[in-house]
């Protein structure tokens, strides 16, 4: 039994077909899915630690997205922290980052969340590539946030990814902050 | 919308309803948003259930993504947190075949061509490796049907007022969309429909919504019939009820999903279905429907003012549109109606259905054609159905339709009509019922049409003629048979009796016992007037006879029915006899197929009693033999044979005289039994000597006849094997039949000889059966006859002399004359072409015999199939030629109006005749052999020539061109006296009658291709020796219908045309022959013949045959030249004879009215004009007189430019044109014709 206050919702979002679920499974369950099935929904629970903290993590892989699409409530509500992924080979999923935490922001009506943005697909070569790690720092940087270079193929950098985004969690939120409301 | 999970079921079973309301047999499963396992399982599963039969499959992929391009469709996996592709491949795998799938999704067309892709991988794999063991084999895929609601690159509409599925509302529900859509689009029409609901129930057809539903199916029904080809139409429309309703409905739906560029597709495609005119039909149907919705719905509420519905006209209206087609494009078969498919959507309606069938049988009327159309629609299970109604009303016109169906397609449909004792029906009217006749229209016609069905319901058939046998309907047939009105209903009664009982002997012992007068009854008939009905009989009588096994007494066929009631196996042979005479009457008829249906007849009896018909053929062999030998002990021989005196050798020597018939097929035929009787002689112990007799008759005829004929001698080889294969009587003139005319097959014929086929050897035998009389003739008539022409004495020595000059006329017309120059000719003719060149014409649909193939008796005899043949013409509308407007009909419009003018115009030359001048040369023409008759036609430009062998010339004298030429096969040794126009209003026929008693009629003379010969008979026999012959005489009277003929007999026959019968002999009651005929032509009954001897005499035959002979008269005291009754003008009488005189006569008196010397030096020819007062006379000038005996002109004939010095010729032939002043002139011993004009010369009018 895990404390309240070491429970953790994370959604993994972005446009589709940008390695999401991989990415997913590859943190999980330490394999790489070579096949694409795209995803309705998958739930999946994994503790991360940090700061010596554990934290049982539930991540939740949500369908590809577009612009038209509309958020379900499931993904707005309780989520304490936004993966945004998008590939480095496919511009339309790099512009559609912003687009995504916009809607995001609105829904819940915040003025940010914590999120990391997650570049996936790092390991293809730079024929392939649209978009350059600097372009994507850049997006990063305008926005605030944290900034990521993944390959789920490889398996770089996706600890790092999900690490970051729980740090950045811990320190948006203000924890053992002695008040009185006690809400997870 | 509530709960989503409950949706999901709603959804699923709605479907489900929506297609049980296409087909309530099937059994529907739903897997509802399954996952891969579950999919797999359920498609296999339903395999399974299903076996063999096809599987529905309709895929609902609203939810998940398109399918993939390579085509993959999605189902879910066991989380539903994911999609899973699955392959189609893989669905195809599970579901087998045959399957129909129905793709509701976006981007459906991936599926289509992936599909269709991995079909074509299946083959290719299975060509490599063999077919799966598991499985279907890989065409098994091609046949499935796939609908899909749009291409691979299209989106479905999303349309707020459109249901998202609505290719699957199309398929499944049409009308509702239907008018829903309608509604949409209408502009004017938004807003006002809350409640789209149509009352009733769609099944019934009278409640609006029924028939709207009604209207529909045969809209795209329609559509489909006219923008699809026949095959696929009849796979995807006619097969299966549920793939019919989705093709139909996915009609509908390729319309409405277009509009909202969606284009669904299908496998296999359907060409474009959506701008066809017919939507607009139906477009109206709804709309006025919609215009009543808000009565019958206020109707419907409580309180609301009763309203009846008004139906929709679309029906009679496309009944209406199918009459007008049918009266003004109905000779335009290829492109047939569109309102086709929709008469069978009527059939199914009582209120129209009269109507309807009416205007199918009319439409069937039309031709083989139009029958196998109205089949291809599927008419025929509903005509099927339609023989259990009582309804008397619809008696006549199903009659009609069955008979037009069984006219082209009987051997299928034979075994549907067992089926509910459909063949009842036909029955049921043949046997007179009690009570009143409905609708009689043309009672006889409809009772033919039944016995016509019931006839080919039996034919070959051997279950039909155990259902059909009953004492009642051959009696009823029987009955039948003696309709006086109707000849066809006579026709096809005995028709249908002969099939009845055709190789079923117990329908005939049934037949003997219930009534001991039916055969004799059906005898009767062979003496009627029609020539088909007589040949029915004949065909009625030959299947009666046995097949050659029942002669056997102990054979099984004889049954109980016949044991018991009496019938000794003597009794029924007696009755075959008595037929075999009665038919023996008929080998004299006129009509070719009667002639060769005898012949048929005789085939079966001869090989029933083949072993009688040996001896016969024996002995004949054998007395024949001994006649020429000339011995003495003839007698003994024949009271020796067995045969003598027998039915066998009476129909034995029959048979030898119709292989000598004119016509050839009845010739062929008679010599194919007559070889197989030989070839069975040949297998009998008795061959050795057969051979003999054979080798002496053959080396007999070859003998005498290079005595006779010797020009022939140098001829080709081929020519001499011809002839000689005649025998010595080929030399008499006299009308005995004789000689091979058959072409150059016969010298196949020869050289195959005495191994194979003795063929040649039946042509020998044939002179030997004409029954005793004729062989002391033969001896006699050694020597050629002089021709006719050598009458005077005068002429005979220039014969010699020109004899030798006649050889150096180069004639090479017709193939293999050869050299022919022959200056030791020992006849005195100019022609030296021999016999036989030149084209024979044929007669239409003859096919020369195949000398290879084996005799089978019986002869197979093609009357019924021909007969059927009549039902598969059209009998309702006019013929072509009293169609107006038709071709043939303009034509004789032409025709008509332009023989009047012709009258006109010549009516006032008349009275130029006797003044004008003769001698205006209006054309010569070199005919390059010696006519011995002219006959102009009245109206055609024609002029033609018969020559003194066998050869018919045609001319156009206008143009002084020869048409044609042409050989009347007469045989060698006869030479052609007559020629005629027949019919000349209309197309003229020409007759050519020839000296061996033989009248030929040829229709297209004029044309060297088209000619064809139409009909030819035997109208004198027995003709008599004379000292010289004037060969055959004939006169034909247009007005009656009659040909008049006489020549070397003792009577004038009397032939009837429209029955091809011989009426009467008129005893001429002279011991000379008849050397010219004449009669009135208006009513025909008095007859003016001229004699030998002189005589001249009248008959009038309204009187009997022993008073026919009202006048004598025996002025003339030498060979009657020619006797003449003008037809128009003065009527006068006029007669010439060889001594030069003249006589008008006036039949009531005893003594001429006028007569004169016209020449001093003989004459050899006199005609009379037709209607001018002018009389021409042939000498050695042609002198042209009044009627008053003055002499108007003389006119020196043509000098043919190689005339030897002074000699003068002398006149052979001459003719009067009917209508003009017009005249045409021939000089013994010359080729040519002269054609003379009367021109206008005034100064002798007055100078006179």
């Amino acid at each position: 039994m895990t404390s309240p206050e070491r429970a953790r919702k994370i959604a993994i979002v972005g446009a589709s077909a940008v390695g999401k679920s991989t990415v997913t499974v590859q943190f999980v369950e330490k394999h790489f899915v070579e096949s694409y099935y795209p995803t309705i929904e998958n739930q999946f629970s994994k503790p991360i630690t940090h700061n010596g903290i554990e934290y049982t993590t539930e991540i939740i892989d949500t369908a590809g997205q577009d612009e038209f699409s509309i958020m379900s409530q499931k993904l707005l509500i309780g989520i304490h922290g936004y993966m945004l992924v998008y590939a480095v080979t496919s511009r339309a999923s790099f512009e559609m980052i912003p687009i995504i935490r916009d809607k995001i922001l609105n829904a819940t009506g915040t003025d940010s969340l914590p999120m990391v943005i997650v570049g996936n697909k790092s390991d293809t070569d730079e024929s392939h590539r649209q978009i350059s790690t600097q372009e994507g720092q850049q997006l990063a940087q305008s926005l605030n946030i944290p900034f990521v270079e993944t390959s789920a193929k490889t398996n770089s950098n996706i600890d790092k990814a999900f690490a970051t985004l729980i740090a950045e969690i811990e320190h948006t939120t203000p924890t053992d902050d002695k008040s009185k409301c006690v809400i997870c | 919308m509530n709960d989503p999970k409950k949706s999901l079921e709603m959804i699923g079973k709605a479907l489900q309803s929506q297609y049980e309301a296409l087909s309530t047999r099937t059994k529907y499963k739903q897997s509802l948003d399954p996952n891969v396992e579950d999919a797999k399982r359920f498609c296999m599963s339903l395999r399974r259930s299903a076996r063999d039969e096809r599987i529905l499959f309709h895929y609902n992929g609203h939810g998940v993504p398109r399918p993939t391009p390579s085509g993959e469709i999605w189902v879910f996996n066991r989380g539903y947190t994911q999609y899973i592709p699955v392959s189609v491949y893989d669905l195809q795998t599970w579901l087998g075949a045959p399957c129909i799938y129905a793709y509701d999704c976006h981007a459906a067309g991936h599926i289509v061509n992936n599909f269709n892709a991995f079909v074509e991988k299946r083959k290719e794999n299975e060509k490599k490796n063999g077919p799966d063991p598991n499985g279907p084999p890989a065409e098994a895929y091609e046949n499935c049907i796939q609908l899909a609601a749009c291409r691979a690159d299209e989106v479905l509409p999303m349309h707020p007022e459109l249901p998202a599925d609505l290719f699957t509302c199309c398929i499944t529900s049409p009308i509702d969309i239907a008018v829903r859509w309608f509604v949409m689009q209408s502009p004017l029409l938004r807003g006002q429909f809350d409640n789209l609901s149509i009352p009733g129930k769609i099944t019934d057809r009278r409640t609006p919504l029924g028939e709207l539903n009604w209207i529909f199916t045969a809209i795209t029904d329609t559509i489909a019939w006219s923008t699809l080809e026949g095959p696929l139409f009849k796979r995807l429309f006619r097969q299966d009820l549920v793939v019919a309703a989705m093709f139909r409905n996915f009609l509908l739906a390729v319309r409405i999903m277009r509009v909202h560029n969606c284009h669904p597709v299908s496998s296999p495609e359907l060409p474009d279905t959506h701008n066809h005119p017919m939507w607009d039909a139906w477009d109206l149907a709804v709309d006025h429907c919609l215009v009543q919705l808000p009565m019958l719905q206020a109707a419907s509420e409580p309180g609301g003012v009763p309203y009846t519905y008004k139906h929709s006209d679309f029906f009679e209206q496309q009944l209406t549109a199918f009459e007008v087609w049918l009266k003004y494009k109905s000779s335009d078969l290829d492109k047939p109606p569109e309102q086709l498919p929709v008469l069978l959507q009527v059939l199914l309606s009582q209120i129209h259905r009269l109507r309807a069938l009416v205007l199918l049988s009319k439409y069937l009327d039309l031709g083989p054609k139009a029958v196998h159309l109205a089949l291809s629609i599927g008419i025929f299970p509903y005509v099927l159905k339609l023989l259990q109604s009582p309804a008397p009303e619809l008696k006549p016109v199903l009659v009609f339709i069955w008979a037009r169906i069984m006219a082209v397609d009987h051997k299928a449909i034979k075994q549907e009509l067992v089926k509910e004792n459909g063949y009842a029906y036909f029955i049921n009217i043949l046997i007179p019922q009690d009570g009143p006749v409905v609708n009689a229209i043309n009672v006889p016609e409809h009772l033919a049409m039944c016995a016509f069905v019931t006839a080919l319901f039996c034919e070959g058939y051997k279950q039909g003629q155990r259902l059909c046998m009953g004492p009642d309907l051959f009696q009823a047939c029987l009955t039948h048979t003696e309709e006086l009105e109707s000849p066809l209903l006579r026709q096809w009664a005995t028709l249908c009796i002969s099939q009845l009982w055709d190789g079923y002997p117990e329908a005939k012992w049934q037949a003997l016992v219930k009534d001991k007068t039916a055969l004799d009854r059906l005898s009767r008939l062979l003496n009627d007037p029609v020539p088909e009905v007589r040949t029915a009989c004949i065909v009625a009588l030959t299947t009666f006879l046995g097949d050659g096994e029942t002669v056997n007494p102990n054979s099984p066929n004889i049954n109980a029915t016949a044991v018991t009631s009496g019938l000794t196996h003597g009794d029924i042979r007696q009755k075959e006899l008595s037929f075999a005479i009665s038919v023996l009457a008929l080998t004299n008829d006129a009509s070719s197929i009667v002639r060769r249906e005898v012949v048929v007849f005789y085939s079966k009896f001869v090989k029933q009693y083949r072993s009688r018909f040996l001896v016969a053929a024996y002995s004949s062999l054998e007395e024949d033999v001994a006649i020429l030998r000339s011995q003495t002990n003839i007698d003994d021989i024949r009271a020796n044979s067995p045969a003598h005196g027998s039915i066998y050798t009476v129909v034995w020597r029959a048979l030898l005289v119709l292989t000598e018939d004119p016509f050839p097929e009845v010739a062929d035929y008679a010599q194919d039994v007559v070889d197989y009787v030989f070839q069975l002689l040949r297998k009998t112990p008795l061959s050795a000597e057969v051979e003999k007799l054979e080798q002496y008759l053959v080396q007999y005829s070859m003998s005498s006849l290079s005595v006779n004929l010797p020009e022939l001698q140098n001829n080709s080889p081929n020519k001499a094997t011809r002839v000689s294969s005649m025998g010595p009587s080929a030399v008499a003139g006299s009308g005995v039949g004789h000689g091979s005319h058959n072409g150059p097959t016969s010298e196949s014929k020869f050289s195959q000889t005495l191994l194979k086929r003795s063929v040649s050897f039946a042509n020998t035998l044939k002179q030997y059966a004409w029954g005793s009389g004729e062989e002391e003739q033969l001896q006699s008539q050694n020597q050629h006859p002089q021709h006719g022409r050598a009458g005077n004495g005068s002429a005979s020595g220039s014969n010699t002399l020109w004899g030798g000059f006649g050889g150096s006329f180069v004639n090479s017309t017709g193939a293999g004359a050869g050299n022919l120059g022959n200056t030791r000719s020992a006849f005195p003719t100019v022609t030296t072409v021999a016999y036989g060149v030149g084209r024979r014409p044929r007669p239409v649909r003859y096919q020369t015999k195949d000398y290879t193939k084996k005799i089978v008796l019986p002869l197979a005899s093609g009357f019924f199939e021909w007969s059927c043949e009549y039902f598969q013409e059209p009998q309702m509308c006019n013929t072509e030629s009293d169609e107006p407007g038709s071709e043939r009909y303009l034509e004789r419009v032409w025709r008509k109006s332009r023989n009047e003018h012709i009258i006109a115009e010549t009516q006032v030359q008349k009275e130029m005749a006797v003044y004008g001048g003769w001698s205006t040369h209006v054309g010569l023409l070199n005919n390059l052999t010696q006519p011995t008759k002219l006959e102009f036609a009245q109206f055609e430009p024609h002029l033609v020539g018969v020559d003194d062998r066998d050869g018919v010339t045609v001319w156009d004298w206008t143009e002084s061109t020869k048409l044609n030429r042409f050989c009347n096969s007469n045989p060698v040794g006869t030479r052609i006296t007559e020629a005629k126009f027949l019919n000349e209003d209309d197309v003229p026929l020409l007759l050519t009658g020839s000296s061996e008693g033989v009248v030929r009629i040829y229709r297209h003379y004029e044309s060297v291709k088209n000619i064809e010969l139409a009909c030819s008979w035997r109208v004198l026999t027995d003709l008599l020796p004379a000292h010289r012959n004037s060969g055959l005489i004939a006169e034909w009277q247009q007005s009656r219908g009659a040909l008049l003929v006489g020549g070397d007999v003792r009577v004038i026959r009397v032939w009837d045309a429209p029955r091809e019968l011989c009426t009467s002999d008129i005893p001429a009651r002279s011991g000379s022959p008849v050397t010219a005929l004449t009669s009135d032509q208006v009513a025909g009954n008095i007859v003016v013949a001229g004699f030998g001897d002189g005589g001249i005499r009248v008959y009038d035959r309204r009187l009997g045959p022993r008073e026919s002979l009202v006048k004598t008269w025996k002025r003339h005291k030498s060979w009657v030249v020619n006797v003449r009754m003008q037809r128009g003008g003065a009527r006068e009488l006029v007669s010439g004879s060889t001594d030069g005189q003249v006589y008008l006569w006036d039949i009531r008196l005893d003594e001429p009215v006028l007569s004169f010397q016209a020449h001093s030096n003989g004459m050899r020819a006199i005609d009379v004009h037709e209607h001018a007062p002018v009389i021409a006379t042939g000498s050695q000038t042609v002198g042209i007189w009044s009627t008053n005996g003055n002499r108007v002109a003389t006119v020196r004939p043509p000098s043919s430019g190689y005339s030897l010095g002074s000699k003068a010729s002398q006149v052979s032939a001459l003719s009067f044109h009917p209508h003009r002043m017009i005249m045409a002139v021939n000089n013994v011993q010359d080729a040519h014709i002269g054609v003379f004009n009367c021109t206008d010369d005034p100064s002798r009018k007055y100078g006179r």
